[in-house]
């Protein structure tokens, strides 16, 4: 299966790599996310975010998620970094702080044409970021 | 690793797409309760306390999940009021005066008209924005506190003079009597259009109502600014309307009163937005001129500093002898409820009716002051 590639915009800039867990709706960080654990609860299902690198197109929701991010830091539970389609400050200032690597202004696609699971490799060269995805495991 | 809020600051401005930040004069920080931020927020602040982090401008704070002298007799447990208590003392170590109110511009924090300001506490920007004539966007609780560090804002939003122009006439068909219609009013208002900047063809000139509407416009939706005839002469030049009549009015009050009479609940609390001295004061007159005295617990919410001035003027005496009490630097929205036994609740705000609902899941009355004194 070939890789697929996308440009972002770097906000808090990193290369990684890492496996994929991506929401399709718009994320509350104060609601959606059990910081203790790094669980994230979709509609019925719950999935670890700790580790994985965590793809929303949008975040919505009280401004206490910045406090989550950065708890989820000092727990260690938090994703090793975060995607999205445009970083509003709840995530910045949680990201800033937290010093978890954030990218955004990622093509909408991403969201179609990936899902949970998939294999991300981030290569961030002077304030522009490539992303490649592969499905499956790591290569 | 080291925080350094201005380059936090240049990244939000450059993420808002504004082209500069701005000075501000004061700030007003919210996320104060430990029911709200828990363990993350006492995390971050003892992240910008290690990093010997200090407000640069003048710095008020929301109210905390208790009264931080009598959560005792409150009802709070211990656990809660030990990590709440953290919280004050690190947000004073940070240099913020630990008012905990909603109602800023009650404590001396009164920005001067057209200056730049970073406010969270939704309400609170309502009433900057539009009463006082300051500029300020509807910050969060971190943004708040990064901008009081740092002494500046992005400067984007209603901090542009080009923002700040209304463009939605509202007219008013209804009877606004008291200070629950008027909450309603502004409710309806955001509930139908949640982003705009409402102006209005009249205006109540009573204090206690316009607190009341500033804290419903944030409510049903996230307006932060509205105006009103004659100060604001842009009527005819507005496309877009709404009416606001009798019966809008009576249906929103029906769904957000879940229970039937004053009789029945746990506490009558009063104060959402913070009650001014004037309101306390002529609360307790209307009380004693009845003479009454409630069988119901009365709770009037209001800041410490206030609290103070009551004592001072003899006020609180005549309250206790009437079953009322005075709790401060907090708000019973932002009090742990289920901890303390109260499931039905009588409020004269459509903020606290909507929340109480919203977050505790119990049981609201909504019931103007004159209302509830005729009920006692």
């Amino acid at each position: 299966m070939h890789a697929k590639t996308y440009v972002a915009k770097p906000i808090v800039a990193a290369s990684l790599k890492g496996e994929l867990v991506v929401v399709k709706r718009q994320l509350s960080f104060y609601g959606d996310i059990d910081p203790e654990k790094g669980l994230l609860k979709l509609n019925s299902k719950t999935i670890s975010i700790k580790g994985k690198i965590l793809a929303f197109p949008y975040s919505s929701g009280s401004t206490v998620g910045s406090y989550i991010i950065f708890r989820m830091k000092k727990l260690g539970t938090n994703p090793k970094a975060m995607i999205t389609l445009k970083a509003e400050p709840i995530v910045i200032i949680g990201c800033l702080i937290a010093r978890i690597p954030l990218f955004h202004k990622v093509n909408p696609r991403f969201f179609t044409e990936n899902s949970t699971g998939y294999f991300v490799n981030i290569k961030t060269i002077n304030e522009k970021t490539i992303i490649e995805t592969v499905p499956g495991e790591p290569l | 690793m080291e925080i350094n809020v201005i380059e936090i600051l240049e990244k939000l401005k450059e993420a808002l797409e504004a082209e500069k930040l701005v000075r501000i004069s004061s700030a007003h920080v919210s996320g104060i309760s430990y029911f709200n931020v828990g363990e993350a927020g006492i995390d971050f602040l003892e992240k910008l306390v290690n990093e010997c982090l200090k407000v640069k401008v003048p710095t008020t704070i929301n109210p905390a999940g208790m009264d931080l002298e009598k959560w005792h007799e409150m009802g709070i447990p211990s656990w809660f009021a030990k990590r709440q208590i953290k919280i004050i003392e690190l947000l004073k170590t940070i240099g913020a005066s630990p008012t905990c109110t909603c109602t800023p511009y009650l404590v001396g924090n009164v920005p001067r008209r057209g200056s730049h300001v970073a406010w969270a506490e939704s309400s609170a920007v309502v009433y900057a924005n539009s009463i006082i004539g300051a500029k300020t966007n509807r910050e969060g609780g971190p943004s708040s506190i990064l901008a009081a560090i740092a002494g500046y804002t992005v400067c984007s939003g209603y901090h542009l003079d080009e923002n700040r122009i209304p463009n939605l006439k509202v007219k008013v068909k209804a009877k606004i009597g008291s200070e629950v219609d008027q909450g309603l009013l502004g409710y309806i208002v955001a509930q139908r259009h949640p982003t705009a900047i409402p102006l209005f063809d009249k205006i109540t000139l009573k204090h206690m109502h316009l607190k009341s509407m500033c804290a419903a416009l944030a409510t049903s939706g996230q307006i932060a600014l509205f105006s009103w005839l004659p100060r604001c002469g842009q009527y005819s030049k507005i496309a877009d309307k709404t009416v606001i009549d009798q019966s809008d009015i009576s249906l929103t009050r029906e769904k957000l009163s879940t229970l039937s009479e004053i009789s029945d609940s746990d506490v009558i609390y009063l104060g959402c937005p913070h009650l001014s001295l004037q309101e306390i004061a002529s609360f307790t007159k209307l009380l004693c001129r009845k003479n009454a005295k409630p069988k119901i617990k009365i709770w009037l919410g209001t800041s410490r500093e206030i609290y103070r001035k009551c004592i001072r003027i003899g006020i609180l005496e005549k309250l206790k002898k009437r079953n009322v009490e005075i709790i401060c630097d907090t708000c019973i929205v932002v009090a742990p409820l289920k901890h303390m036994g109260i499931k039905c609740i009588t409020v004269n705000s459509v903020k606290a009716a909507h929340y109480l609902r919203k977050l505790h899941n119990v049981k609201v009355h909504l019931a103007s002051m004159e209302e509830i004194i005729n009920a006692c």
